[in-house]
């Protein structure tokens, strides 16, 4: 059903816009916003395409392990990696832009939206970008960003420190 | 000025700009009721004007900024939303910061507050979340309620670029929209209003405390509810958003104003029900009291408006208390907010969230160093960082026994010891090891050979006669940049180099003349690193032979400087050299004194005695010498020397952290081993092949 049958020259994109647009479909998220995505889009979403193939997808899908923003982020996502004319180093720049911009919380809502749909490439990009957030960062740094509560006694959280003083050497500031 | 606008198109851009923002119900609130201290109207203009000078600016195509989907105008639109967020909030921002929206959390959330003597305590947490969440939702939504503002903006943009002005002219005959609330019920704008207030909530207070706090939400929040609506009919909303945002593929269903949603927005909005209810006992937290009625007014929407309008005004409000007049304190702002009312109420929740898949995945990534920093996080975050950390592994010990095909293995991180036969090692001398492979010699039938103790694997290489002499290979013989180098002198000033590699039929002989003396060494100080095999000679000149052009050169860098009250005795065997991460380390060691390390600085050309190795360790042996990083426990930073077994140990350390030798320093005279007992080797991937 691939849109491009019907534009043989590849020039004219909206055709093409509106084709997928019929065949679309409503992922609605946790908070009921409701969101239309083309089905070629949808179906990048492993576990969107075997809902559709079950035939579940009549009306609107429910995400309810999704929140509004972060499904807002997904399809801006699905949409380019459907896109018909984005070449893999046109996905790659967009997908640089795409997290560079977001802070470790939202990071953490994408990734896990990403486990859940199935999304191998978002899911492994943003694991990725989360770990490199980590580097050299101090453990309060990510104790705050993660919003974590130790749960140690200073004495056990100080013996870890003492037995790798190593690796608390050089350490960024928590400034930055 | 932006080529494509005419000054008409300009002058009607302008006033369609100046039109928008008349109909901006809340920014119309905001400006009668000079929320924005007295200046809120002027301001409101400047804001339009802000916005007409960034339109007439824009290079880019607005059909294009229109493009939500595409990631560079994804930003571009965010930037917009973003602009005009702060915009909003730079203009109407005033000075009185007394009410800010953190100290209101604040009093919430404090369970000895006063503020709301009225609810017990439960009532009150759960208060404060219902109260938090709805904040939340107002940072989510707004902008995607100010999108559609800059949506009609830009479709007006792009007519007056036309020459059409359509939308403007429907605008104009519209009538603006009659922006009212209800003046009586917040007549206390005075200060004379502001004590009855206060006394009302005394006298609720008095009478409230016996009340169970869920009955008392019962009985208010109908009645409330009902004054809202009666407040707040008029209130009316001129909307680019009736119907749903098309935007290149995806559709924004704005969901709240449908009937149907509307049943799925029930709880929420009993939820601001129930804050609008007990907003009456938020008065006493609020200290400015028009600002107060301000946000009664929000409520009045609620209920005929939908939740949107709402959340803006509520937005508003909070830009409007608060008192940061930068944009970026702002933007910190929202996200601390968001930050707040997420991680406040249960952060536990919050870190459960991380499933621990996502966990793994995450620690496993990370650096032995981020790693264990990672496992002082908590009790959860050390168990999975503990599972799935990725130490190095230290290099083990082989032995070559005297007699027979046994031969032994040592594990210096677990101390253990492994045994394999090997008898196609029978009659060969070990000569180097690097990466799993060893480089054997028979010096009976000459024959030169690759061999992998785990693998059995067997490589043949061409015959050669090695007397004592240094011989290396750059990498494993599977791999094509696999070359063999071995140098001896011929004279103090013509050294002979050989090389080959794996599959060749012959070893090739050069001889090289030297401009410096160079005698090589008996014993393996010889490194290849950067593409290049580094050996030091007897006397400690370091030559260099680059297998890509064929050349030798003995550098001119002076030698390491063995310490004075270095042993003389055996001196030369106990010098040891090791390449790490193209760092090149020369290990000079005695039996009277502790070991001195050496580092080439290359750019310098000079060695430099080394105090700490830092995350490096070292293990020396004469034939081949090998170095580690992101070793665990206590072998980092650390000399190993394989040991003649001497009561039972199979190798001895020296720690530069302690300056001491483990065990503690007996008589190491590394003269009187038999170079040829023990190499150092690659560990294996598991255990299965041994005995």
């Amino acid at each position: 059903m691939a849109p491009k049958n019907k534009n043989p020259n590849g020039e004219n994109v909206v055709p093409e816009v509106q084709q997928k647009k019929t065949q679309a479909l409503i992922l609605k998220s946790s908070d009921g916003e409701e969101f239309s995505i083309s089905k070629s889009a949808a179906g990048l979403s492993v576990a969107i395409k075997n809902m559709m193939e079950d035939d579940c997808a009549g009306g609107v899908i429910p995400l309810p392990l999704v929140d509004g923003g972060t499904l807002a982020r997904v399809i801006t996502y699905l949409n380019k990696h459907a896109e018909d004319g984005a070449s893999d180093e046109d996905k790659r720049k967009f997908d640089e832009e795409f997290l560079s911009g977001m802070e470790v919380d939202v990071l953490c809502d994408v990734a896990l939206a990403g486990n859940y749909l199935d999304i191998r490439g978002l899911f492994h990009d943003v694991c990725q970008r989360i770990v490199n957030g980590m580097k050299n960062k101090s453990v309060e740094w990510v104790r705050k960003t993660f919003r974590i509560e130790s749960d140690f006694t200073a004495e056990e959280e100080e013996q870890i420190k003492k037995e790798y003083a190593w690796a608390w050497e050089g350490v960024d500031s928590d400034a930055d | 000025m932006n080529p494509g606008l005419t000054a008409e198109a300009a002058a009607q851009l302008h006033e369609g700009i100046n039109l928008v923002i008349s109909r901006w119900a809340a920014l119309r609130m905001a400006v009668e009721n000079e929320w924005g201290s007295r200046d809120s109207l002027q301001k409101s203009q400047q804001l339009g004007h802000h916005l007409f000078r960034r339109f007439a600016q824009s290079k880019v195509k607005v059909r294009t900024l229109l493009d939500v989907s595409c990631p560079c105008n994804y930003n571009v639109f965010e930037t917009f939303r973003e602009r005009i967020c702060l915009t909003s909030s730079c203009s109407l921002n005033t000075e009185i910061g007394d009410g800010s929206i953190e100290e209101l959390k604040l009093k919430i959330k404090s369970p000895s507050g006063t503020m709301l003597p009225v609810l017990a305590c439960s009532t009150r947490m759960q208060l404060a979340q219902i109260y938090l969440s709805i904040l939340e939702q107002c940072v989510i939504e707004m902008p995607e309620w100010l999108g559609s503002k800059v949506e009609k903006l830009m479709v007006m943009h792009e007519e007056c670029l036309e020459g059409i002005f359509e939308s403007i002219k429907r605008l104009k005959k519209t009538n603006a929209p009659n922006i009212s609330y209800n003046r009586q019920a917040g007549s206390n704008h005075d200060g004379s209003g502001n004590d009855n207030d206060d006394d009302e909530d005394d006298n609720n207070d008095d009478t409230g405390g016996d009340n169970s706090p869920e009955t008392e939400m019962e009985v208010d929040a109908p009645d409330c509810q009902l004054r809202l609506n009666q407040q707040g009919s008029t209130a009316n909303e001129p909307s680019p958003k009736q119907a749903p945002k098309v935007v290149d593929g995806w559709t924004v269903v704005a969901s709240r104003h449908s009937r149907e949603e509307k049943k799925s927005n029930l709880l929420r909005q009993q939820n601001i029900t129930l804050l609008f209810s007990s907003t009456f006992n938020f008065k006493k937290c609020l200290a400015c009291k028009n600002r107060f009625w301000a946000f009664v007014t929000l409520y009045t929407h609620v209920n005929n408006n939908g939740t949107i309008i709402c959340c803006y005004f509520l937005f508003i409000f909070i830009m409007v208390t608060f008192k940061q007049s930068d944009g970026c304190r702002l933007a910190e702002t929202l996200q601390d907010n968001k930050r707040v009312q997420r991680g406040q109420p249960d952060e536990q929740q919050i870190q459960s969230d991380l499933p621990t898949e996502l966990l793994e995945l995450i620690l496993s990534q990370l650096s032995l160093r981020d790693n264990i920093r990672a496992s002082a996080v908590c009790k959860r975050w050390l168990n999975i960082a503990t599972s799935v950390r990725m130490a190095n592994k230290p290099p083990w010990l082989m032995f070559f026994p005297k007699f027979g095909d046994l031969y032994e293995f040592y594990d210096p991180s677990q101390r253990k010891t492994y045994w394999l036969e090997l008898p196609e090692l029978n009659g060969s001398r070990i000569c180097y090891a690097k990466e799993g492979w060893l480089l054997l010699y028979k010096p009976r039938t000459q024959r030169v050979f690759f061999f992998c103790p785990y693998t059995r694997e067997l490589i043949d290489l061409p015959s050669l006669e090695l007397t004592y002499q240094i011989v290396a290979f750059s990498a494993a013989p599977t791999s094509p940049s696999c070359i063999l180098f071995t140098v001896k002198h011929v004279s103090p000033t013509v050294v002979a180099v050989s090389t080959c590699h794996p599959g060749a039929t012959e070893w090739t002989t050069v001889n090289y003349q030297n401009r410096l003396p160079f005698v090589s060494s008996i014993w393996n100080k010889l490194v290849f690193c950067r593409g290049l095999f580094y050996c030091l000679s007897l006397t400690g000149w370091l030559g260099v032979y680059d297998p890509q052009k064929s050349t030798w050169a003995v550098h001119s860098v002076p030698p390491p400087k063995c310490p004075e009250n270095f042993f003389v005795k055996n001196w030369w065997k106990g010098k040891f050299m090791a390449e790490h991460n193209e760092d090149i380390f020369v290990i000079y060691t005695c039996s009277a004194v502790n070991p001195v390390i050496y580092k080439l600085d290359q750019t310098n050309k000079v060695w430099v005695e080394m105090e700490t190795l830092g995350g490096t360790t070292l293990f020396a042996n004469f034939l081949s010498s090998h170095a580690r990083t992101d070793l665990l426990g206590t072998m980092r930073n650390n000399v190993f020397f394989s040991k003649v077994r001497f009561y039972g140990k199979r190798c001895v350390s020296y720690s530069l952290d302690n300056g001491r030798y483990y065990p503690r320093k007996q008589c190491y005279d590394w003269g009187e081993q038999d170079p040829f007992e023990s190499v150092w080797i690659e560990p294996p991937e598991d255990l299965s092949a041994f005995l």
